[in-house]
């Protein structure tokens, strides 16, 4: 019996590697091939057959019981691991994973991870939140290993790296391009025997050095040896192994260690149940780092090496001008040809086979986009990642997801009926509120189970009242939102601050902390500070900032009601109220009509926010900052609201606000300016007009004592400011001027305790209050 | 070109200056060097970033930067399209442009130095008017400029501040990058560019209403931005280089110990510039001006001599604030927001800047 393997070492995402792999599996003609991959997933490999499975696709491994346990092994259509399962399904190979089976590895991480917490508890002062505090570390250890497991990055050095380095580069990824993936020349047999060659010698270096290779790297070998050895057994010929080049040289045949050892390895290890299935991935996912390691700086370039074999930079050259023609950019044919020959120049110059990454950007930033960046930042997305969204079959298994959500679901008694149902939460309950931040989180996943009903206000903030209704889309959705993480919670996270980072105002990333907060995605919400401090120092637009103020002053209070910790919170918004503060003056300036009562909303919706909030200083610094406008300083409008806010909040006398509205007024005063300043001083709630004595007497006196002259011009003015009241507004107003009095005013003396006691106990029953 | 004694200007030319490396370059040279070229484009990015010879000789670094900017500019004159440096103002355009051309052609002085002013003569040619009114037109009476020469002889020729040259004359310009060649229709005759022919522009992209390239020209340049300094570092290295020769040259007797004011003058620049601080932390407005590395050189040396002429001769915070702030606030509305909302963000909040903080509070 004679079973060969063949060892085919490759660079993970490696287009280069994916065609060596490609031809090498047409000369050998294995009788089986083994792609380096957990072995769970072997279950999975006929899916990949599927016409429906288009690449880019994720294998998905995840413990069942925690599925945030998970890994993703992403594959691109230029992956050589995927170009090797596909070939094995069409030739009729069987094809198989091989690697530290996921059962074991997780059991092993999860192990870890409590020994790491225990560690911790016992360093911890035994306060009371200490078990809290523990929780939550390992929740984002465990959110951490999702990026990290199955890489060869965890090796304590970078092999490639090292070989670069040795080879005079700087960078790992272009001296692998340059030495293996971009030579196309020869057999590709002698081209992977010049890899493992060189990864045996880097082995060799790093245990001289570095000492020995982490026990994790030798479980894995060990593993991917025993499914070898299994499989030797079973098959007679060659056999193609497909793996990471640094385990090449420890799957080589004549290298093996005797199989009793690598039992002795593998003997005894943890176990937990897992599942595998694919998911759908993105082409801007490849560009993260996960289950593969080192993900892929520019998955869109890798597809064209991959896809496009004679006249590769001239191709790229030219999808770069039409698509910057697209944007409306100048990209003429003849710049491409500038631009190739300046890309083939500097590939000579720095004596380099073909050009790369870094020449092909340099060229068509110089040429194409004459020296500026600005045509080509408007298309790098589309042209270095692409945005293609893999698909897999229906029938594949469902996603973690999913599987989250059902025991959410179950924990929470709540039960997916597609029949419409309303129920009232009190979030006071700790049941409750985990039932409303599922709603609120699958509402942002792009799952609108429940909807969010009207309870009738009765109790304040701590009542909710939802609707749910199942619908069977929201089976489709769950995997789409999967791409965001494997737990409700997590996935949320993850769609709460790329909302964040797509929104484009201010105000929508104080809306999206808003609703972090009510969902109480803490993870998301410190992403999300960070952003929103970020965008406000960038932001030009003052009034955006403005806006930005009220959705947070109300986080940080609905963040008191559920009883979280809204420090950061309060410090943000501590850092855009200075920063409003400080512009508010040179905001004002020179603003048209429109911008005006933008800038009048604006500065109302801060000035209430801030009231709310229990921060004298902030109050301080924002009314020293409206202290500042005057009528010399901007548009009526803005002045007149402003000097309302001043007076109501006693940081102007009433003298001073009469002198203020007479100066405003006066007939020197363009009329525009000084309606708006009326519109701007006495605007809101009539009542406070008819109720309020100082303004009432104020403004008849200042009409009263008006020449009529004066008063003739003025009419239209006053008329305006006042149309904005209702018909019946208006008519109490003038009862009042009619009978000159004080009738609104009500002294104490006159108020019959006796006759007011029914209505007012029943007044405090419907506000909830206690009598005293 | 140089006869007179180089030791007595106050500036020689880059290739006088340099001679010697330049020879070593030549002489170790071992790869193919393009038509008319002094030495192979290995050789010329070597003089440009510094480097050892095989033979032992120490190149200087004329540029501290970027490898890849230097590397394009020689990959565009090796493929004959013509160069533009752009960039603002004090980021090395011109000193690289020289240091192209000598090492290129080993001559840097076919200069066109563009203005307002500057005609169609300064790119063409112009007349000998005592020669063209006593014999007529004739090759005799032809006053080349230096493009011309330039064409003729096979070298590179540089036009200065190209975007401050009248539009129509930058135009001028357009037939001899395509055509490479120069018509004199009086003569009935051109001038052919032999190879070796290139020409290397600089322009200014910050300043506002000067002429801008028309989409023909700027078409037949391959156009490299040279940025500000990556690093603090670099820029710091930079600036103090700059600040004590320019200390040496005004003799001025103020020791410059203060590194720590000269890092804080290049931080607030950088943060500045970049609208966020060094350790990522805070984002922060930019302000209208372009703050180079020639304007923090200019703030040191203000503050140097402050603190010579009236202070104890030794830089401290006050000497340095009015020079930062009038760096800064170029436009007084828009940046003195940008600058308050610095002071009281940034700067307030680093315990050790407490003096510089009041200082600019003072000023402000």
């Amino acid at each position: 019996m004679a079973t060969e393997f063949v060892i085919l070492g490759i660079r993970h995402h490696g287009p280069g590697s994916a065609r060596a792999v490609e031809r090498a599996l047409d000369e050998l003609m294995p009788q089986a091939i083994v792609v380096e991959g957990p072995p769970e997933m072997d279950a999975v490999i006929p899916f990949v057959a599927s016409e429906e499975m288009l690449p880019p696709v994720a294998g998905l491994v995840y413990d069942v019981k925690q599925p945030r346990q998970a890994s993703f092994y992403p594959l691109a259509s230029f992956s050589p691991e995927w170009v090797a399962l596909r070939w094995a399904l069409a030739n009729n190979v069987p094809a198989s994973f091989a690697d530290l089976s996921a059962t074991n590895r997780f059991a092993i991480e999860a192990a870890a991870l409590e020994a790491k917490a225990l560690e911790a508890e016992a360093r911890a002062p035994s306060e009371p939140d200490t078990e809290k505090e523990d929780t939550t570390q390992e929740d984002t250890a465990q959110e951490g290993t999702v990026q990290d497991d199955g890489s060869p990055a965890v090796m304590s050095s970078d092999p490639i790296g090292t070989l670069a380095e040795l080879a005079g580069y700087d960078d790992a990824e272009r001296w692998w391009e340059d030495a293996i993936e971009q030579r196309s020349v020869g057999s590709p047999l002698d081209q992977f025997a010049a890899v493992n060659e060189a990864m045996a010698s880097y082995r060799k270096y790093a245990e001289d050095v570095e000492g020995a290779v982490p026990a994790d790297n030798e479980m894995r070998e060990a593993s991917m040896r025993k499914i070898l050895r299994k499989l030797a057994k079973s098959t007679e010929g060659t056999i193609a192994v497909v793996c990471g080049a640094f385990h090449a040289p420890a799957l080589q045949q004549d290298n093996w260690p005797s199989a009793s050892a690598d039992n002795a390895t593998l003997k005894g290890l943890p176990k937990t149940k897992v599942a595998a299935t694919w998911a759908p991935w993105t082409s801007q996912r490849l560009a993260y780092s996960s289950g593969y390691g080192a993900g892929v700086s520019a998955p869109g370039w890798y597809e064209h090496l991959f896809s496009c074999s004679a006249d590769l930079v001239p191709t790229w050259m030219v999808r770069t001008a039409s698509l910057l023609r697209e944007e409306n950019f100048d990209a003429s044919p003849a710049a491409v040809v500038e631009a190739t020959r300046l890309a083939e120049t500097l590939a000579a110059l720095r004596g380099r086979p073909l050009a790369g990454v870094t020449e092909v950007l340099d060229a068509s930033t110089t040429v194409l986009g004459q020296g500026s960046e600005i045509g080509l930042s408007a298309i790098a997305h589309k042209l270095w990642v692409g945005d293609v969204l893999g698909t897999v079959p229906p029938e594949t298994p469902m996603v973690p997801l999913a599987e989250d959500l059902a025991k959410l679901t179950k924990s929470l008694r709540l039960k997916q009926s597609a029949a419409e149902k309303v129920i009232t939460l009190d979030l006071r309950t700790e049941s409750h509120r985990n039932r409303s931040n599922l709603f609120r989180r699958l509402h942002l996943l792009g799952v609108p189970w429940g909807v969010e009903a009207q309870t009738g206000r009765t109790g304040g903030t701590f009542k909710e009242a939802w609707t749910i209704e199942w619908k069977p889309e929201f089976a489709v959705s769950l995997i789409e939102a999967s791409l965001y993480g494997t737990t409700v919670s997590s996935a949320a996270s993850a769609k709460a601050v790329s909302v964040g980072e797509e929104s484009e105002t201010l105000g929508g990333i104080a809306a999206i902390i808003e609703l972090s907060i009510l969902a109480e995605l803490n993870d998301a919400l410190d992403a999300l500070l960070a952003m929103l401090d970020r965008r406000s120092a960038e932001q030009a637009d003052h009034v955006a900032i403005m806006m930005a103020v009220e959705p947070l002053a109300r986080s940080v209070r609905y963040g008191s009601v559920r009883e979280l910790d809204t420090t950061a919170l309060e410090s943000a918004l501590d850092a855009i109220v200075r920063r409003v503060s400080v512009g508010l003056f040179a905001a004002c300036a020179s603003l048209d009509d429109d911008a005006a009562l933008l800038m009048r909303q604006a500065i109302d919706s801060v000035d209430r926010s801030i009231a709310v909030l229990d921060s004298p200083e902030l109050v301080s610094r924002w009314r020293d900052a409206l202290a500042e406008l005057d009528e010399t300083s901007g548009h009526g409008l803005v002045v007149g609201r402003v000097s309302r806010l001043l007076l109501d909040s006693g940081r102007i006398e009433a003298d001073e606000a009469a002198n203020r509205l007479s100066r405003a007024l006066s007939t020197a005063a363009e009329p525009v300016q000084a309606a708006g300043w009326l519109d701007g001083f006495i605007a809101g709630d009539v009542s406070l007009l008819l109720f309020d004595d100082r303004i009432f007497e104020m403004i008849d006196e200042w009409v009263s004592a008006m020449p009529e002259a004066a008063f003739d011009d003025l009419l239209p003015v006053i008329r305006r400011s006042f149309s904005t009241f209702q018909r019946g507004e208006r008519r109490q107003l003038g009862d009042r001027v009619v009978r000159g009095d004080k009738a609104a005013a009500v002294t104490e003396g006159d108020i019959d305790i006796d006759l007011a006691a029914p209505a007012l106990a029943k007044a405090a029953e419907l506000l909830g209050v206690e009598l005293r | 070109m140089s006869n007179t004694d180089t030791a007595d200007l106050l500036r020689a030319h880059a290739e006088d200056q340099f001679a010697d490396e330049l020879d070593a370059l030549v002489r170790n040279d071992d790869r193919p060097v393009p038509p008319q070229w002094k030495m192979s484009p290995w050789a010329v990015s070597t003089y440009l970033l510094g480097g050892t010879l095989d033979d032992g000789t120490e190149i200087s670094p004329k540029y501290l930067g970027s490898r890849r900017i230097i590397e394009i500019a020689v990959a565009t004159l090796v493929t004959d399209r013509a160069l533009l440096l752009l960039g603002v103002p004090g980021t090395a355009k011109t000193w690289v442009s020289e240091h192209l051309a000598a090492a290129v052609s080993g001559d840097s002085t076919l200069l066109v130095q563009g203005t307002a002013g500057t005609n169609e003569d300064a790119i063409r040619y112009g007349w000998n008017y005592a020669e063209l009114l006593a014999k007529g037109p004739s090759k005799n009476a032809l006053v080349p400029s230096p493009v011309m020469r330039a064409m003729e002889e096979g070298r590179i020729a540089r036009v200065e501040e190209l975007t401050r040259i009248p539009a129509d004359v930058q135009d001028a310009l357009i037939t001899v990058l395509s055509e490479k060649t120069l018509p004199i229709p009086e003569l009935d005759t051109e001038v052919q560019a032999t190879r070796g022919f290139n020409v290397i522009a600089t322009a200014n992209d910050r300043d506002k209403g000067v002429n801008d390239l028309s989409s023909a020209l700027k078409r037949r340049f391959n156009t490299v931005v040279l940025p500000l300094p990556d690093s603090l570092e670099q820029e710091l290295e930079i600036v103090r280089s700059r600040v004590a020769s320019l200390g040496q040259a005004l003799e001025l007797p103020a020791e410059l110990e203060a590194l720590s004011e000269m890092q804080r003058v290049v931080t607030v620049f950088r943060e500045l510039r970049s609208g966020t601080t060094l350790d990522q932390r805070t984002a922060v407005k930019s302000p209208s001006s372009t703050l180079s590395t020639a304007e923090a050189i200019s703030v040191m040396t203000n503050g140097l001599s402050l603190a010579a002429h009236f202070g104890n001769g030794e830089v401290s915070a006050a000497d340095i604030a009015a020079g930062l702030v009038g760096a800064v606030v170029k436009d007084p509305v828009q940046d003195s927001v940008v600058w308050q909302e610095y002071l009281e963000t940034v700067m307030r909040t680093r315990k050790d800047w407490a003096d510089l903080y009041d200082a600019c509070r003072e000023l402000s």
